[in-house]
């Protein structure tokens, strides 16, 4: 059996080119429409007649080499968006585009890097051989799959780590490692499913930095990144989408005008403050939607 | 760089591959050296008590340790002819119905229908004492040594098979989307994934079936075989004199013995081969 | 309801054991097995020989029932009974001695303790307490290993919580450590289940004129097949209904453990 060659393949040797990361956000926005999310509602039919919607009518676009963040209360149906984008699983309503594929289709061309809440490396292997994997997969080895785990354990700065098991790494390293492996395969797309989330608040913030640093050094990858902390979403995005507690709508899109490079200092600017009350203030509105109704309901005695 | 510097601490506790390990290895032949210790010792006092109550049969059937250790250094040719026929049996069974186990296991999970149709009655054959099957298979077989293969096998196909539904089903739901997202095919889901994920469910199925097939060719030799372990068991009461009940406590000591030898060695294979099992990590930060 | 009801009859889960069950039997009853694999009837009987043996064995059979059952009950029950006392002894009492004792007591679970039996036998006989003290020491050692288990598995928040309230050793042990280690008792008591027939069938099948396991050994070697195989399905039986019993026990008195676990 022949495995057919997947349409986008890395190549270590490529030169780096004009690193778009540090083009305001204006300009980006002129690039072609990467992922488009139209109009999609999921339904799931959790037993007997039950269904739960977890999606309704979500609309959105991301634009090539932008990082766009999903917030929004938990079960909001953030993690069934990515599954959605990354063809896991099957709209009920809506069209979803990736570079004018369908999700599935761009999967199977392997275009995307996905990294889990939790680091999901095998417990077997050690860390090159987790990061080797996505070679195996494509019967990609030798020398040239060898530098290729090199490049990328040094680009997550494990180089020393390498004969380590899983288990024997912190949190933070083991989440490296992960992204080392979404990497492997230099997807065109990274999708990131709330991956910091089981990190401490310390290693979250050190984490975010080395992301942004990784992120530049990897040019024309777009990002898709799903969180539930504002101030998160703000320092990496180029766009933040909030979505509403069940079922999902979009509330607003809110673009982050912020100066890129960014890093740490950028959080104590004026600026960041104002997104950070805005996207709070869009959530509780929310909240509060939902909550204040009910006592007019009632009337008083 | 602090959290580097934890993991490099950690890491000069590098995985421990090898069997021998020290610490562990001394405490545990420390505490078996005091086991047999205090074993011997009730033994001793057993032996002289029935002495002392003058009661002659209570001597006959109550050897004393040394007289079983010497009895084992003079006939050690034929013991160790025994324990070779039932003990060598018992592994190439074992060995058979891995085999076959793991087989079954992973036919089986390829369809819904196969799986459902076989579960039940994998699960009910735990409920069942299937070396009862013994007697039936001695009388279709006649050949004591094919009976003995087939019952080893048989109880540890089971076994194994059972092992191995549950592990190559209970990979984590992540880690097959986390495949998925590399377009792996369903083969190579299997060898990266599912098997691997599997190994630690497979050994600890196979730490209760390398008893139970030991067991399964002991009453193979209970039950009307010429040779073997449990024959001397048996032979030794028939003949009933003096120097029998001795060859009937030296061939219990030798029994256990090869007991406890196959059942380490199963474990020690399962600390080699799946060394990353929680249980066996050394240095792990977690 | 009854669509849905329907519906779930017949999903694979019940058509197809049902279906192989129907498939193996007829296939036996039609000689398949017997020319395939040059099988006689006086081994392996046809299933219609097996079921009019009830007629013709059923009481004798019951009577040996009435010999083997108790056998394995009583020591099910002594082995259940004395590995939950020592467990209990171990962890309450002695925990620096238990974590020297634990593995030498889990050990003694891999080996063939069953060759015992005949030891045994030298100095009781061939009767009821030889298997008793058979089963017992083939049981008690699960025993000790899963309580000790659960018993040891009390999250140190309980503990705390326990300790804030002024509660005394007795009290924790009553309303948290059993509680606790209930789920891992009846996993042992299920497993025990199957070593309590096996230690009763081989001390029968070895020594003995009484039992199922003399049974099965004696009516083969007299070739009454279809007896020994009636034996075979009795046993079969008896392990299967016992195991279901101690599964409805438990999910009388661990009714949280059996919902989570069929929720998960």
């Amino acid at each position: 059996m022949t495995q057919t060659k997947p349409a986008h393949t890395f190549d270590p040797n490529a030169p780096v080119e004009a690193r778009h990361h540090h083009e305001p956000v204006s300009e980006r926005a002129e690039h072609p429409v990467a992922i488009s999310v139209e109009g999609v509602t999921k339904v799931f039919k959790t037993s007997n007649e039950v269904k739960t919607v977890a999606l309704q009518d979500v609309s959105f676009s991301i634009r090539v080499g932008e990082f766009v963040s999903l917030i929004g209360p938990s079960g909001c149906g953030k993690s069934t968006l990515l599954r959605l984008v990354s063809g896991l699983v099957e709209p009920t309503a809506g069209e979803i585009s990736v570079n004018g594929l369908q999700p599935a289709e761009a999967r199977r061309r392997r275009q995307f890097g996905i990294v889990f809440q939790s680091p999901v490396l095998f417990d077997w292997r050690t860390v090159e051989q987790n990061v080797n994997l996505p070679l195996q997969v494509i019967h990609e080895n030798g020398s040239k799959a060898a530098a290729r785990v090199d490049e990328l354990l040094g680009l997550v700065g494990l180089s020393e780590f390498r004969k380590h098991y899983p288990w024997q790494l912190s949190g933070g390293m083991q989440q490296r490692v992960a992204i080392a492996r979404a990497l492997t395969y230099a997807p065109p797309f990274l999708l990131m499913d709330e991956p910091f989330g089981a990190l401490d608040m310390i290693t979250r913030d050190r984490m975010a930095g080395e992301l942004l640093r990784i992120w530049s050094s990897t040019p024309g990858t777009t990002v898709l990144f799903i969180t539930h902390s504002i101030p998160e979403a703000i320092l990496l995005s180029d766009r933040v989408v909030v979505l509403s507690a069940r079922p999902g709508r979009v509330l607003r899109t809110v673009n982050i005008d912020l100066p890129r490079p960014r890093n740490e200092r950028v959080r104590e600017s004026a600026e960041f403050y104002a997104y950070e009350n805005e996207l709070r203030r869009v959530l509780q509105a929310e909240h509060a939607d939902k909550v204040e109704p009910q006592p007019t309901e009632q009337p008083e005695l | 760089m602090s959290e580097a510097a934890v993991a490099s601490a950690s890491s000069t506790r590098r995985p421990r591959l090898s069997f021998i390990d020290l610490s562990g290895t001394s405490r545990a032949l420390l505490r078996g050296a005091v086991v047999v210790a205090v074993l011997v010792a009730v033994w001793y006092a057993a032996a002289i008590y029935a002495r002392a109550t003058g009661n002659a049969s209570l001597t006959l059937k109550l050897p004393y340790p040394h007289d079983v250790l010497l009895d084992l250094f003079n006939k050690w040719s034929i013991y160790a002819r025994a324990s070779w026929e039932t003990g060598s049996r018992a592994v190439i069974g074992f060995v058979i119905g891995t085999g076959v186990g793991l087989l079954l296991g992973i036919v089986m999970i390829q369809s819904r229908w196969i799986e459902s149709a076989i579960v039940p009655y994998v699960l009910a054959s735990q409920m069942i004492p299937l070396i009862a099957l013994v007697p039936i298979l001695r009388a279709i077989l006649r050949d004591p040594d094919v009976v003995r293969f087939y019952i080893c096998a048989y109880v540890t196909f089971f076994i194994v098979t059972i092992a191995v539904v549950r592990g190559l089903k209970n990979s984590a739901p992540v880690a097959v989307e986390m495949m998925g997202s590399l377009n792996a095919s369903r083969w190579q889901t299997m060898r990266f994934l599912r098997f691997p994920a599997a190994v630690p469910y497979i050994f600890s199925g196979l730490r209760v079936a390398a008893p139970l097939s030991l067991i399964g060719a002991l009453l193979v030799d209970f039950i009307g075989a010429n040779s073997g372990l449990g024959y001397l068991l048996v032979a030794s009461l028939t003949l009933g004199a003096n120097a029998a009940s001795t060859t009937l406590w030296s061939a219990l000591v030798v029994t256990l013995v090869l007991g406890l030898v196959f059942t380490r060695f199963v474990a020690y294979l399962e600390r080699r081969v799946s060394f990353w099992q929680p249980a066996y990590r050394a240095g792990a930060t977690a | 309801m009854s669509w849905a009801h329907a519906r779930r009859l017949a999903s694979p889960q019940v058509v197809a054991p049902l279906l192989l069950g129907v498939l193996v039997i007829g296939a036996w009853q039609a000689g398949v097995f017997h020319s395939a694999f040059n099988l006689k009837p006086y081994t392996v009987p046809y299933p219609s020989a097996i079921l009019a043996a009830i007629e013709d064995d059923g009481d004798h059979l019951l009577k040996h029932v009435a010999i083997s059952l108790p056998a394995a009950v009583i020591g099910y029950l002594t082995g259940a009974g004395l590995g939950f006392l020592v467990a209990t002894a171990l962890v309450r009492f002695a925990p620096r001695l238990m974590t020297q004792v634990l593995p030498v007591i889990s050990a003694t679970n891999s080996l063939p303790i069953v060759a015992l039996a005949p030891v045994v036998g030298l100095f009781v006989g061939y009767g009821l307490p030889v298997k008793v003290i058979v089963v017992a020491f083939m049981t008690t050692p699960v025993m000790v290993v899963y309580t000790v288990r659960g018993l040891m598995s009390v999250e140190s928040e309980a503990r705390e919580l326990m300790a804030s309230i002024e509660s005394t050793p007795g009290q924790v042990y009553r309303f948290v450590q059993v509680p606790t280690a209930m789920p891992f008792i009846f996993t042992a008591l299920k497993s025990m289940v199957v070593l309590a027939l096996i230690g009763v069938i081989v001390t029968e099948a070895m020594r003995g004129f009484e039992g199922l396991g003399f049974v099965i050994a004696d009516a083969m070697s007299g070739f009454d097949a279809a007896l020994a195989w009636l034996a075979l399905v009795t046993i079969a039986v008896m392990g299967i209904v016992s195991y279901l019993i101690v599964g409805l026990v438990e999910r009388l008195v661990v009714p949280w453990d059996a919902a989570s676990r069929a929720a998960g």
